[in-house]
């Protein structure tokens, strides 16, 4: 297995890092993958973990493409410059660079949290052979409204009170202002563009293998709002291996999803 | 200007980082930016990331790089509680990966003074590296814990919280309803009387004087989870004449701790460390320094003490 770290420009010119995981000749298929990342502080908890899986794909004869969004990692741009659309269209540029590593290559797709929502949109394009989706965000606009807890507890830290609620914060978001979360910002663009994106159906148009994995105790509860009629897909329902959020336990390897994952792209993608 | 770079540990690992330079005007002094605990290189909301690219704005060559197991870099941690693997990191863990990224860039960019600034267990790293790598000429330790994170050790011995508890006890003695409560047989007497020997305990620990240089015993600190290997490591490098700031935030946990069993016993007490220490308090920010203006009061904090002490050491 080899591995190269470098930089890419996407179509705004912006360098975006990536990292190619590049199976050894004797075992290579002609199958590789985009992963596409959480955001927020999710991606840090969670790089690991893709780090790890990605080397397992590659050990497995699939050649993988990690990358950056701008704004985040070790791209270019700051955070609050980016959206839904940007992250969309930084996954169409990280493509193109797996395709010009490899013409014949079949491109597939991973995401995780935001980045399986990405991916399944993205999922949409002819280019796309299948996508596996791991724990991805329905409702955008409710996690991103979840998300701005961030921002109450800080307000709670500093102040000792709540100087604005979730809703003020809303209307701030609206009017233009960006609300700081944690360090992050959550932008009137992000917001927007979150509350026009339904997964939903365009997960039930596809028509290509779609792997959907999703922890049990997930505290949206969106399997309850899953109206998924697509025989394509395959739902795997798990208990939680790993999390985003609080870190109290350490797992780069979660052996289950990596297992149960391996085992249906090697049964789907030939 | 950024490059990918990597390079190899001891064990020969492979070890990827980013470094960040200016494109003209390098004052050739290298910056290498320490993990916060398992984050990998980029730290809490980019925080390395945007710190890297102001310090290379200003001339300086800074390098962030992912230790052993975190980010890209080769390696495996094992699962396991998170707070047992910031213990290990609080004792030196990543010491020596740290000791290779220094190696790193001194010959990729031909420099010779470094700089270590960590956040958090990173700050810590810091200093068990500085004992190891004479090179280094400062350090800016940012939100590093003077305890030990152990859940464990914690749930076992944790008498700074219950001499914390003292002061509610204190608070009590003004009202009638604890007072006949205490007198009628109805109050936690055992945990007052903990409270108490705890709190006795914490005042005679700050009178008592420890000999620089000397490793503070398990059992002379028993239950305030002072980090003794951090202590040890602190003063040893004071003792060689090298300078250190310290950022802290003040709604931190950790800046608490700093200022109850670390600052006044260690710094204070010691007119050597006390030469070669700095100590900077964040208002009105978290241990994250997630808030914008803190983020800009920490930047600027760091470029001028590094332009200062690198300019002295001239």
């Amino acid at each position: 297995m080899e591995e190269e770290a470098f930089f890419f420009r996407n179509n705004s010119g912006r360098k975006l890092f990536a990292f190619f995981h590049s199976p050894k000749e004797q075992i290579q298929t002609n199958q590789g993958f985009v992963f596409v990342s959480p955001t927020f502080g999710e991606k840090t908890k969670t790089y690991r973990i893709l780090v790890n899986f990605a080397r397992l794909l590659a050990a497995n004869g699939y050649s993988v493409l990690r990358f950056d969004f701008m704004g985040e990692g070790d791209s270019e741009g700051e955070f609050e410059e980016t959206d839904i659309e940007t992250r969309i269209s930084d996954t169409k540029d990280a493509i193109k660079i797996l395709k010009s590593k490899n013409e014949l290559i079949k491109i597939n797709l991973l995401g995780l949290r935001l980045g399986a929502t990405i991916a399944g949109i993205v999922s949409d394009d002819n280019i796309i052979n299948s996508v596996i989706l791991w724990e991805p965000i329905i409702d955008v606009r409710a996690y991103l409204y979840d998300y701005l807890r961030g921002n109450l507890s800080n307000q709670l830290l500093v102040h000792k009170k709540i100087i604005l609620n979730r809703e003020q914060l809303v209307n701030k978001i609206l009017s233009g202002e960006k609300i700081n979360v944690d360090g992050w910002y959550v932008t009137n663009s992000l917001w927007k563009q979150a509350t026009r994106v339904d997964i939903i159906s365009i997960l039930n148009r596809i028509d290509k293998p779609i792997l959907l994995v999703k922890f049990e105790d997930d505290s949206f509860r969106q399997q309850e709002r899953f109206e998924i009629v697509n025989k394509k897909i395959t739902y795997i329902s798990m208990k939680p291996e790993f999390t985003w959020n609080e870190w109290k336990y350490y797992n780069p390897f979660p052996q289950e999803i990596f297992q149960k994952t391996l085992i249906w792209v090697k049964n789907n993608l030939s | 200007m950024e490059d990918i770079i990597c390079f190899y540990n001891k064990k020969k690992e492979k070890l990827y980082g980013i470094l960040s330079y200016p494109e003209s005007n390098s004052n050739k002094i290298g910056v290498v930016l320490l993990n916060t605990g398992l984050n990998y290189r980029v730290a809490w909301h980019r925080l390395n990331v945007k710190l890297a690219r102001f310090l290379a704005a200003m001339g300086f060559t800074v390098l962030r790089f992912d230790t052993h197991g975190i980010g890209d870099s080769e390696g495996e941690l094992k699962e396991g509680i998170i707070t047992e693997h910031f213990n290990e990191i609080q004792k030196g863990y990543f010491a020596e990966d740290t000791v290779a990224a220094i190696e790193m860039i001194k010959q990729a960019k031909k420099i010779n003074k470094i700089i270590l600034v960590g956040l958090c267990g990173g700050a810590l790293t810091a200093f068990f590296t500085a004992l190891k790598v004479k090179c280094v000429e400062g350090i800016i330790s940012i939100a590093g814990p003077v305890t030990l994170s152990s859940a464990k050790l914690r749930e076992e011995n944790n008498h700074l919280e219950e001499a914390a508890l003292l002061s509610s006890y204190i608070f009590k003695m003004g009202s009638v309803k604890a007072w006949y409560k205490f007198l009628t047989g109805r109050s936690e007497y055992k945990k007052i009387g903990i409270s108490i020997r705890a709190s006795l305990k914490y005042l005679w620990n700050n009178i008592v004087n420890i000999e620089l240089g000397r490793k503070i015993t398990e059992q002379e600190h028993k239950g305030f989870l002072l980090n003794r290997d951090f202590i040890y490591a602190y003063q040893k490098y004071c003792v060689s004449q090298r300078k250190v700031l310290f950022i802290y935030a003040d709604r931190d946990q950790a800046t608490w701790e700093f200022n109850k069993i670390f600052r006044n016993r260690f710094i204070e007490k010691s007119n050597i460390c006390k030469k070669f220490t700095e100590i900077h308090i964040i208002k009105n920010t978290n241990h994250i320094f997630s808030s914008e203006d803190s983020q800009k009061e920490l930047f600027l904090l760091c470029s001028d003490w590094l332009t200062r002490i690198t300019q002295n050491n001239a």
